[in-house]
């Protein structure tokens, strides 16, 4: 009997401590989120991190803000990244992150009146196509924000590779640099011999036909010759 | 997929299109930009230390200074009006309190950065007072319910864990707040406003909850004269018991209060020097007429009186906060101009002065330069009055003879010093005029003022919840040797009548300075010069009468009565009203009502003309059949937005484009289920406004360009009388992915360059919006890509190369100027909110100028070399062909 | 003889066979003539003949050169058709020739014609303006077909001022 008693005793003075603690714990959000019946107001919490670690700049969180809707409620970043938006009623917003120097893409949060949340990336033309992001947020940067335009620099291939050029230069090339190649007369025996290789059946035909024409033609001269000789 | 990757394409296009038309390079930043820091005007502050200086101001700024020569360290910038900072501790960190609406943020900042170390926040029912007191880590919230009680709950400060209780505390004594006071822990209230009654107090924060109760006499003596308390800040229980000007320093303690017998100002404040407290205060010493600082010790007594040797037109308003170390002090005081200085003591001088009056600008206009003496003495000889050639011919060598002599020595001798116009007038002056009543004159290369003058007691006035102060320019420097003159309109303080300052623009003389018997309800810059080429202003008094300044332009009025119109717009009667001088005669300027139009339950939002100084370069649109679509150009016409509630619709915007010489309405629309915020831009002949799509949860843009047909109807004139139809209106709407919070378009001298809008959003970046990228090309389908049209993209893209601003984010914009310069590429720029940013803006790229780093050299050694290379090589050749022909 | 002479001098680069006979006869006067042969007949017939055989072909040249320009418009027709209607450096350079040869002809006329010194050549002269003329005509209807001429209104567009404003407004909303 007086284990059993012990035992609720231990079991009740448990159960006091555990709703003692619910109570605190409700009292305690109850403080943060006062009027809880009347308004609905919720917290949008996340996290923001910064650039890969080499390029993070000193004091990022003393630079970066959030915006809901464009400045309705603001959020600041504590040291860890962690920000919290508070006394949000239900809707739909827009958050953005500002930095100067990176850029974040937005996210649109819904919180309904149940106090669900859920968010999404933004799509302005197709409002109700839903890319989840996970709640809460964890928000990463783009990219180093481009507000510059690099200067075209002068590159020497630029110059090069214009057709214009190239149609001027090579040619140019070609017809000062040949002929100094071919003046050269050991490339002038080589040409000569490449020359003579591929002419060389070439003059045997023309060769016969005035040899036969020649010879026919001595013929005849030496028979006029001769009939002229007789004549005389 | 296919929609999404058709509109990537889309997008790629356009993308290649935005970086044809603009962008910076990072080495052109602050060649032609600036931008000045401001915080805005000072509520409270506290110096840390010797090293930093913390400042919370009425623009919800909080920033850390440094304290040696004022250079803003950080900046933090709260929520917006209507939440205002209420409370700021400095300790090992900045805590500060604001809110406003029901709302309540408590932070802790860091004090070295400025980054956020806790947060928290409540909300409450929208009380109509809110009394804060810190003390011992602990925040105390007192809402005072007249003639009954107080709730005070009490918070823990860093964590915001309270115990849930409001504590109700019986003060039946409190019957008006304005004679009411926190004091350290104690709430305290007098009964009455004469010597007669009962200085009550209680300890909040005790369990006990006693009220004490003492009479005034008791405390001060019984003289006549009105009795006030007042709040002492950096004080335990203490504060200010004034009557007839001066004060006294009382101590409230459980059970009698301490009275100091020192008099005190009013506007003494208390100092913690070490342990012990000091009192300061700004005395006036009337044989020399300078003020002075006297410091007190409270416990001993000792008196120090200091000089101060600061000087300041506009008068020293307050002591904000003060820091000594021994018998060297550190005092922060602000001006009534919005100004704070930090004097040092002994000595009296200022260290560095901030002139935080520049965060409120009201309006601006750019003014031209007048031309440099020399270039003046050349002109000057074309229009001598005697034509004899002798007397021109002197002239002109003399000139000649002057101008060789400043190109041989290098310095023009006496002519003015730097401001003067420069060739492609580039360098002009900015007018600025800010809500405190202060005009600055800064100069557009460098940003720093020229001049500054404070007009006392006026106030701007105050259209549709904006601040706003006409300011017409009346001649410019175009007149040597007439000076510029300029008018700015403002509204006395007091009385609420007008209050009309003309001044010459360059130097800051003023012209005169009228302070009217009557309030100014309407105001009118003439259009027709006279003979010195000074146009009128014609002011419209509450009571329909006619004014005009200056006098001499009444005769103008009288030749011109008949084609001068004037309009008003009513935001509380909700109309608009057009007159006409025509029934004027010469004893008596009379405006005759010529039309009326009423807006029925909707509410005025903005009224917008084309600016009077716009050019516009082709006169129609050429389509791809070679015809032309001639522009509906109206001068007159005015653009008017008004939002009307609905049931079922929740908003509808209406927008209407008015004559504003006939009332005829040419064109109108309405938008369903839209919000606010609604911005419009008017120019050449065409309209974009902004608003807030309620349904799909996006801000767009619509356009509306007003065609009058294939033929002109009369190519020579236009006048509003003769209109034989209505023009033809081509409108688009595009999704615009920011908010924005001022809107412009760009001017130039002669509207041949493309025309951006220039948009400031509330990320604090200032981006160009193509008007190409906004004009209504039609349904999808039937444009011409002959005719010159980008293809329709439904969502805006704001690349980040087209912001002006690169990394310079700018908050709470409130406006933004422009001007032409003289160069027909360039536009230049003000944008003006918390801080002010100018830059030069070149919306078809620098068309008319060479590149920067243009080459000159280069060019001139390439083509030196080539001319020489071809004569030798001729030279060798003939040589080459002389040998040739010898053998 | 004189007769002779001048021939000799108008026609002086023209081969005649007959001349070297006339004067081999007159050294020589070998051979009699045949019976019934008369040599001045025949002298003045050939000096008829010639007449008007040169005369009949130098009016078959001034023809021939009035005519050259109405017998190039096919040709340019086809250049017209290759060079197309775009704005590149190819048909530009086509048109510039298309116009420059004809107005070149026109100015030229005079040096053209001297050769032929016979009075009447006005008829030709005309002839040949007008043939230049269209060719110019065809040069002006290539310039139309790629929209380089001034037809419609959109190109005198910028030619148009802006119109003077005839009445001034001014105000806003009311400042009270």
């Amino acid at each position: 009997m007086t284990k059993t008693a012990v035992n609720l005793e231990m079991g009740a003075s448990f159960l006091l401590i555990l709703s003692l603690l619910f109570t605190s714990t409700f009292c305690i959000e109850s403080s943060i989120e006062d009027d809880t019946e009347t308004q609905g107001r919720y917290l949008i919490e996340g996290k923001v991190f910064p650039s890969e670690q080499p390029f993070t700049p000193a004091n990022w969180q003393a630079n970066t803000r959030l915006h809901i809707n464009g400045g309705e409620f603001l959020g600041f970043v504590k040291e860890d990244g962690s920000f919290i938006i508070h006394n949000v009623p239900s809707g739909s917003y827009i958050l953005e992150v500002l930095h100067p120097e990176f850029s974040y893409e937005p996210i649109r949060v819904e919180i309904n009146s149940k106090g669900k949340f859920r968010a999404r990336k933004v799509n302005h033309i197709q409002t109700s196509v839903v890319i989840q992001v996970p709640y809460p947020l964890k928000l990463k940067p783009l990219g180093k924000t481009r507000y510059f335009q690099i200067r075209e620099q002068w590159r020497v291939t630029d110059f090069l590779f214009n057709p214009m050029i190239l149609m001027m230069i090579l040619p140019l090339i070609l017809i000062m640099i040949l002929p100094k190649m071919l003046n050269d007369p050991e490339t002038k025996k080589e040409m000569e011999q490449i020359g003579s290789l591929t002419k060389f059946e070439m003059p045997e035909v023309s060769d016969l036909v005035t040899n036969f024409l020649a010879g026919t033609s001595q013929t005849q001269q030496i028979k006029k010759t001769s009939k002229s000789k007789k004549r005389q | 997929m296919y929609t999404l990757k058709l509109s990537f394409i889309k997008y790629l296009i356009v993308a290649s299109f935005f970086n044809v038309s603009f962008s910076l390079y990072e080495d052109q930043i602050g060649k032609f930009d600036w931008k000045l820091n401001f915080v805005g005007n000072v509520k409270y502050g506290s110096i840390d230390s010797s090293k930093r200086l913390i400042v919370a101001t009425e623009e919800n700024v909080l920033a850390s200074l440094n304290l040696k020569n004022g250079q803003i360290h950080w900046r933090q910038i709260l929520e917006t009006a209507p939440n205002q900072i209420v409370l700021l501790y400095v300790d090992r960190e900045i805590i500060t309190v604001s809110g406003g609406k029901g709302t309540w943020y408590v932070r802790g900042w860091d004090l070295n950065v400025g980054s956020l170390l806790w947060e928290w926040s409540f909300y409450m029912e929208n009380k109509q007072n809110f009394y804060w007191i810190l003390s011992k880590d602990q925040l105390v919230n007192v809402a005072p319910v007249i003639g009954s009680h107080l709730e005070v709950t009490q918070y823990d400060v860093r964590s915001g864990r309270n115990n849930g209780k409001t504590v109700k505390i019986s003060t039946p004594w409190v019957s008006d707040l304005s004679r009411c006071t926190t004091a350290g822990v104690y709430w305290a209230c007098l009964s009455s406003d004469d010597s007669s009654g009962q200085l009550y107090y209680t300890d909040v924060l005790a369990p006990a909850n006693q009220v004490h109760m003492f009479p005034v006499q008791s405390l001060i003596g019984s003289a006549p004269g009105r009795v006030e308390i007042k709040f002492l800040e950096l004080s335990d229980s203490n504060l200010l018991l004034i009557r007839n000007n001066a004060a006294r320093y009382i101590h409230l303690k459980p059970d009698l209060p301490h009275v100091y017998p020192y008099s005190l100002s009013p506007k003494a404040i208390a100092v913690a020097n070490g342990d012990q407290t000091l009192l300061l205060q700004m005395i006036l010493n009337t044989t020399t007429k300078k003020y002075q600082i006297q410091t007190i010790e409270l416990q001993e007594g000792t008196e120090n009186v200091f000089e101060m040797e600061y000087n300041n037109e506009a008068g020293v308003a307050s002591v904000i906060t003060a820091f000594c170390k021994g018998s060297a002090c550190r005092v922060l005081i602000k001006s009534n101009d919005n100004s704070i200085s930090l004097l040092q003591l002994p000595g009296g001088k200022a260290s560095w002065t901030r002139e935080e009056a520049l965060s409120q600008v009201v309006s601006a206009e750019f003014l031209e330069l007048p031309l440099s003496e020399l270039d003046a003495s050349i002109e000057h000889e074309f229009d001598s009055v005697s034509g004899d050639r002798f007397s021109t011919f002197y002239n002109r060598i003399f000139s000649q003879i002057r101008q060789l002599l400043v190109v041989l020595t290098g310095k023009q001798g006496n002519s003015n010093i730097g401001l003067v116009r420069d060739e492609f007038g580039l360098h002009k002056v900015i007018v600025v005029v800010t809500s405190v009543g202060k005009i600055y004159a800064l100069d557009s290369i460098t940003g720093s003022t020229v001049w500054s003058k404070y007009l006392p007691n006026v106030q701007p006035f105050l259209v549709l919840e904006h601040q706003k102060a006409p300011l017409f320019v009346q001649r410019s420097a175009r007149y040597s040797p007439l000076a510029a003159q300029c008018v700015v309109l403002m509204k006395d303080k007091i009385t609420g009548h007008g209050v009309m300052h003309a001044f010459d623009p360059i130097t800051g003389e003023v012209v005169q300075d009228l302070r009217l018997p009557y309030r100014i309800e309407q105001a009118m810059l003439l259009p027709i010069e006279d003979e010195n080429h000074l146009k009128g202003i014609l002011i419209l008094s509450d009571d329909n009468e006619v004014n005009v300044y200056p006098p001499s332009a009444k005769s103008i009025i009288l030749k011109h009565s008949s084609s001068i119109f004037l309009y008003t717009a009513n935001s509380n009667t909700k109309t608009l009203h057009g007159y006409n001088l025509h029934q004027s005669s010469n004893d008596k300027l009379r405006v005759t009502s010529t039309w009326d139009l009423n807006l029925g339950q909707a509410e005025l939002l903005a009224v917008n003309v084309r600016p009077s100084s716009e050019r516009i370069h082709s006169q129609g649109r050429v389509l791809a059949d070679r015809s032309v679509l001639y522009k509906y150009v109206n001068p007159n016409l005015l653009a008017i937005a008004t939002l009307m509630d609905d049931p079922i619709h929740k908003h509808v915007l209406s927008i209407y484009l008015v004559d504003g010489v006939t009332g005829l309405v040419v064109y109108s629309v309405a938008h369903k289920r839209v919000a606010k915020p609604i911005h419009l831009v008017h120019s050449e002949n065409w309209l974009v406004y902004t608003y807030y799509n309620a349904r799909f949860r996006r801000m767009e843009m619509a356009a509306v360009e007003l065609y009058e047909g294939a033929t002109q109807s009369n190519s020579t004139s236009f006048s509003s009388h003769a209109v034989s139809q209505l023009p033809h209106p081509e409108t688009q709407a595009y999704i615009f992915p920011g908010l924005p919070l001022a809107m412009q378009s760009t001017l130039t001298e002669r509207g041949i360059t493309n025309k951006h809008i220039i948009v400031a959003l509330s990320t604090g970046a200032v981006t160009e919006v193509p008007w190409a990228f906004l004009e209504p090309r039609g349904p999808q389908g039937t444009m011409n890509p002959e005719e010159g049209y980008i293809p329709y993209i439904p969502e805006l893209p704001i690349p980040a190369e087209a912001t002006i601003n690169y990394n310079q984010t700018i908050p709470q914009v409130r406006g933004i100027e422009v001007a032409a310069a003289r160069l027909e590429s360039t536009c230049l720029v003000l944008v003006y909110g918390l801080d002010l940013f100018y830059t030069r803006v070149t919306p078809s790229k620098t068309f008319d100028l060479l590149k920067e780093d243009f080459d000159h050299w280069l060019i001139a050694f390439v083509l030196i070399g080539l001319t020489a290379a071809s004569y030798i090589t001729k030279r060798l050749a003939s040589r080459k062909a002389l040998k040739q022909a010898w053998k | 003889m004189a007769s002779n002479k001048t021939q000799n001098k108008r026609l002086k680069w023209s081969l005649d066979s007959t001349r070297c006979n006339r004067l081999n006869s007159m050294n020589e006067s070998t051979l009699p003539a045949p019976p019934a042969y008369s040599t001045s007949s025949i002298l003045s017939n050939n000096e008829v003949a010639k007449k008007t055989d040169t005369g009949h072909l130098i009016i078959k040249k001034s023809w021939e050169l009035a005519l050259a320009p109405i017998k190039q418009v096919p040709m340019n027709l086809f250049i017209m058709y290759m060079a197309g209607n775009s704005i590149s450096i190819f048909p530009i350079m086509m048109v510039g020739m298309l116009f420059m040869r004809p107005i070149q002809a026109l100015f030229s006329l005079n040096a053209t014609f001297k050769m032929i010194e016979n009075s009447s050549v006005i008829g030709q002269k005309l002839v040949y303006i007008f043939g230049n003329l269209v060719n110019i005509g065809l040069a002006l209807y290539k310039c139309q077909s790629m929209g380089l001429l001034p037809t419609h209104t959109s190109d005198w567009l910028a030619f148009v001022e802006p119109r003077i404003r005839q009445e001034y407004i001014g105000g806003g909303i009311t400042l009270v």
